[in-house]
């Protein structure tokens, strides 16, 4: 047995004292796992995105004696908050209210949000903006040295904040780079967490694989936090990244947490045809307008409308409505006949060439070249083909707004999380904002917690990591006759066609077997590279083994949601919001080798009870 | 599928099995809008499963996945087939890294370099603290908390803040073969980008890295850094920027031997 | 530990794996003759100070063919540096002036600043040939 005292280092040099390896390895691999390699911290963060970061420097300012353990499968620039683009949610022109942002993002998350959270949200986002502009981030200007905003979709005034179309990119590198000034946070890029060790009913470390030498290492620490991201890669044509598969998810998921309201799965409106590559709702913030194959401006039909002028975007209407309404409208237009046929796949127009080459420049430069370098196709010029893509889990790991979950000493933040922030649809640069508020959040909690928490006995803990090392290792060896890679495709297959933007019951429920045969087929898969060094075919079945219990979440959650609401509408008799039945958030638990098990709970709504969710004129009307 | 196929020249590497590295050949189905990525994951999904490289995102901001095609540093998700079509290509690992296996390369030293830089806002308190004699004037802020910076202001520093670390400038870079502790393009570049900020009060805090002779003093502008750059970053001006700077100041300590001092 | 990273070896002739550094080497090199032209105008301003047998013995070794030769390709080095160097003097600049004035702005400044000179030293030697 092998133990590091995670030291504060003096030197600014990252190596950390890690012990040769014991002797006894050399017998063999045989004996491997007989060693095990422990980092004792206080904290111990998995997840090196906006909310991890966030969370790790949140907890070193609030005690800078802690030692932070921050762990992330990949470098922490490369976590998928880099590939937000439009911008970040906050508070700050005088005819702009709190009040306002709150009541759009509860009637955005169809009532389904805990308004306690969504108030807390936003008298907490504009600070967190000011912070992170403080740290460096290039937010856009006005020509009197103050901070620009722009229009986003759902959102009644302008208060988004933006960096040109690459907000996440300079949030997260910003806040990469400030994480550097705090010497308690030790970093451990490349080290993919696997387990999570919970011991007297409390969360106390992960075990984890150091990529680059197939070793694993077991992080000790007297709370948790988890900010390991969304799990998109469950679906087929998404906009997400190769590393967004609900790792974090799984681990609470399987040590009893809840995973809450998982069928809320968001479908961008637009994505590039082919590679699902986003194109902003900046886009559409900044003036773009959707049209069909005839060249009309389709969503006016759908209670978006009236139609408003071209390169004068009105909030909440058109093209500016929720991305939800957005996407289905897609769906009936594809219906009707009337969207575009690409070689790539069923698409409309989004049209931005009355922006004019400067504009785009300067508020869209990332989404020409990409437009460019993908489709062939310059905005400057042409309208861009797009069509829906999922981009975000609404639900997750079931928290409050303190960031705590069903387990003490595990906090959660950032799109992992299912804090009641977005209910039943998230509004755009909302979730930027909410891994910065929720990250800070959650290092405070979890820097509470372990003040005040002692560690387990020492030899249980690690009891506990052999187990799970064991696992590892089994994984390694694991001889079957099933391809991982194949069950993968299946799998995004499965969930596109049974999970889309429209749903229907019988075909939830053959996606709900399929994801059963699935989970069986997965214990029969074969690893076929058994080395140790960046064995990515080993990260990769963890990952889809991460991927399928979502997926399984996802799909149960939906199958017994009786009504539309939201990102979930169904076309079986259920096509209306149920608030009667289902004005609730859905729970879904672990249950060892079959579906999950399902329970729900009640939305704490404060003050602004359930209407009609209605946008354009009608929205109006409404009020 | 059409029944058009291309050919991959990879070059493999498993450190629990080679002693060297050798290009091993891969032939799959031709996929006009085939990135590099879809042919790689083609590979390692149906053909063999330990080919291992990096990548997230697909989209040119991530920086996980730069590789050398038929010789030059690229992003893998910006590199398409039928830019080779029907040409085989030819895929490396980085250059001037160490191969950790196949197309995966060691990128530590880059991120010690990065964060040698100082990266990061030193404003009026922080370099006070650090220079107590300095006379240091804090930057102006407005009453939201922010601080007041035009855009024109913004202006010179942008195009240096846009490096998404994805290291091709160092596989580009001769200098960083010859000498690798050459601090590098892309993290003097971002020092640069620090230094040129007005919220910024760090630049001295900084001088000790930048001007070193593994700091921009290694660079020979040979220029290729920036030739490579996916996001136009321009690495090559800002450390031959630094050089002109550095040449004046140690000038003028001669004509104002003061001005060293403290 | 497994892990063994390989580390590539740089081969002494790296210069000409790339085009990009093939051109760098000879934009580098391009000093070296200018270096070696101004050398033998020295050794004539040496033999100019000896006597004019001396000077006109210089003056003879000029005329022969390899040192055309090399005047002619010192030329072609000359302007080549020229060149590049006004190329990439404006990115040297720094950024308050870069962003004030366009690169190619500086570019034609200097072009034009090093024809003017050059005329001048052209029509100068002109006029001294009479």
């Amino acid at each position: 047995m092998r133990r590091t005292r995670l030291c504060r280092c003096t030197s600014g040099n990252l190596s950390l004292i890690l012990p040769s390896i014991c002797p006894i390895q050399k017998l063999g691999h045989l004996l491997f796992e007989m060693s095990m390699q422990i980092v004792n911290a206080d904290i111990v963060i998995v997840g090196a995105g906006g909310a991890g970061l966030r969370a790790a420097i949140a907890a070193a300012e609030k005690n800078p004696d802690l030692n932070i353990a921050l762990i992330s499968k990949v470098y922490p620039m490369r976590s998928h908050t880099v590939a937000a683009e439009g911008g970040s949610a906050g508070v700050v022109q005088s005819h702009d209210s709190l009040e306002h942002h709150f009541q759009d993002t509860v009637a955005g998350g169809d009532w389904l949000c805990d308004q306690d959270t969504v108030d807390y949200f936003v008298s907490h986002s504009t600070e967190e903006m000011v912070r992170l502009e403080n740290w460096g981030c290039p937010w856009n200007r006005k020509d009197d040295g103050t901070v620009n905003v722009r229009a986003f979709g759902g959102m009644k005034i302008e208060r988004t904040w933006f960096a040109a179309d690459k907000s996440g990119f300079h949030m997260l590198h910003t806040l990469y780079q400030t994480s550097i000034k705090y010497p308690q946070i030790k970093r451990f890029d490349e080290y993919f967490a696997t387990d999570l060790i919970v011991e007297d009913g409390r969360a106390q470390g992960v075990v984890a694989i150091e990529i680059a030498t197939g070793e694993p290492k077991t992080f000790l620490g007297r709370s948790v936090v988890f900010a390991t991201g969304g799990s998109g890669r469950t679906f087929r044509f998404n906009t997400n990244g190769a590393i967004v598969t609900g790792d974090g998810h799984a681990m609470a998921f399987r040590a009893g947490a809840a995973l809450r309201d998982m069928e809320f799965v968001q479908y961008h409106p637009t994505g590039l045809p082919g590679s699902g590559v986003l194109m902003t709702e900046g886009c559409r913030g900044e003036g773009g307008i959707l049209l069909n194959k005839d060249g009309y401006r389709y969503l006016q039909d759908y209670g978006l409308g009236p139609e408003t002028p071209v390169g004068e975007p009105k909030n909440k209407y058109m093209e500016l409505g929720p991305r939800d309404r957005l996407s289905q409208a897609f769906w009936h237009e594809q219906r009707k006949g009337r969207t575009i046929e690409t070689p790539l796949g069923d698409a409309v127009h989004l049209d931005l060439r009355h922006l004019g080459k400067e504009k785009l420049m300067e508020r869209l430069p990332l989404i020409c070249s990409l437009a460019k370098n993908y489709l062939g196709v310059d905005p400057v010029t042409d309208p861009v083909p797009v069509r829906p893509a999922v981009h975000y889990t609404m639900g997750g790991i079931r928290a409050n707004i303190d960031g705590s979950t069903g387990i003490p000493g595990l906090y959660v933040a950032g799109e992992c999380a299912s804090n009641g922030m977005h209910g039943a649809n998230r509004l755009g640069s909302n979730s930027l904002a909410e891994t910065v508020v929720f990250g800070k959040v959650a290092g405070e909690s979890a820097v509470d917690f372990a003040s005040q928490a002692t560690q387990s006995d020492e030899k249980l803990l690690t009891e506990q990591a052999r187990s799970h090392l064991a696992r590892i290792e089994a994984m390694r060896n694991a001889n079957g006759s099933e391809k991982a890679s194949h069950i993968r495709h299946e799998m995004v297959k499965t969930m596109e066609k049974t999970l889309g933007i429209y749903r229907i019951g019988e075909e939830m429920q053959q996606g709900v077997d399929k994801l059963a045969e699935l989970r069986e087929r997965l214990k029969n898969i074969k690893v076929e590279d058994k080395t140790r060094v960046f064995n990515t075919e080993l990260l990769l079945a963890f990952e889809l083994e991460s991927s399928l219990t979502v997926a399984e979440a996802m799909a149960v959650g939906a199958l017994n949601r009786k009504e539309s609401r939201g990102a979930h509408q169904r076309l079986d008799g259920f096509e209306e919001r149920d608030d009667e039945n289902f004005l609730k958030h859905t729970l879904t638990y672990f249950n060892g080798d079959a579906a999950p098990r399902i329970e729900y709970e009640d939305v704490n709504i404060t003050r602004y009870q359930p209407a009609v969710r209605a946008y354009g004129a009608a929205g109006e009307a409404e009020k | 599928m059409s029944e058009k196929t291309i050919k991959l020249e990879i070059l493999r590497y498993n450190p629990e099995v080679d002693q060297e590295p050798n290009f091993g050949t891969f032939e799959i189905p031709y996929n006009e809008a085939w990135s590099l990525l879809d042919a790689l994951e083609y590979i390692k999904d149906e053909l063999d499963s330990s080919l291992t490289y990096r990548w997230s995102c697909r989209m040119a901001v991530c920086g996980s996945c730069g590789m050398v095609v038929n010789g030059r540093p690229q992003l893998g998700c910006e590199t398409f087939l039928r830019d080779s079509y029907p040409n085989t290509i030819r895929v490396e690992p980085l250059a001037n890294f160490p191969i950790e296996k196949d197309l995966v390369v060691d990128a530590s030293t880059f991120i010690e370099k990065l964060e040698a830089v100082k990266p990061y806002i030193i404003d009026a308190v922080d370099a006070m603290e650090a220079e107590p004699a300095r006379k240091i004037i804090p930057t102006t802020k407005t009453s939201l908390g922010t601080f007041k910076q035009t855009p024109k202001e913004m202006g010179l520093f942008k195009q240096f803040s846009m490096c998404i670390n994805c290291m091709l400038c160092y596989s580009a870079c001769p200098q960083m073969g010859l000498n690798p502790m050459f601090t590098g393009p892309a993290a003097l570049a971002i020092g640069h980008r620090y230094n040129l900020d007005s919220r910024d009060h760090g630049t001295d805090q900084r001088t000790e890295v930048i001007q070193d002779k593994n700091g921009v003093w290694s660079c020979t502008f040979v220029g290729y850094c920036s030739e490579v750059c996916p996001k136009n970053v321009d690495p090559a001006a800002a450390i031959n920027q630094n050089k002109a700077q550095g040449a004046q100041d140690w000038a003028l300590s001669f004509l104002m031997p003061r001005k060293g001092e403290k | 530990m497994s892990r063994r990273p390989y580390i590539r070896p740089m081969p002494a002739n790296w210069f000409m794996e790339k085009p990009a550094y093939k051109f760098y080497m000879l934009r580098e090199a391009s000093c070296v003759f200018n270096l070696v032209y101004s050398l033998n105008l020295f050794a004539g301003l040496v033999q100019l100070v000896r006597g004019a047998d001396a000077w006109n013995g210089w003056l003879a070794v000029q005329s022969n063919a390899t040192m055309v030769v090399f005047a002619v390709i010192t030329l072609a080095m000359t302007l080549l540096h020229a060149v590049t160097f006004i190329n990439m003097a404006p990115r040297v600049s720094p950024q308050q002036l870069r962003k004030m004035i366009p690169d190619n702005i500086v570019r034609a400044v200097m072009f034009a600043g090093l024809a003017a000179v050059s005329a001048v030293i052209v029509g100068l030697a002109y006029m001294g040939a009479f």
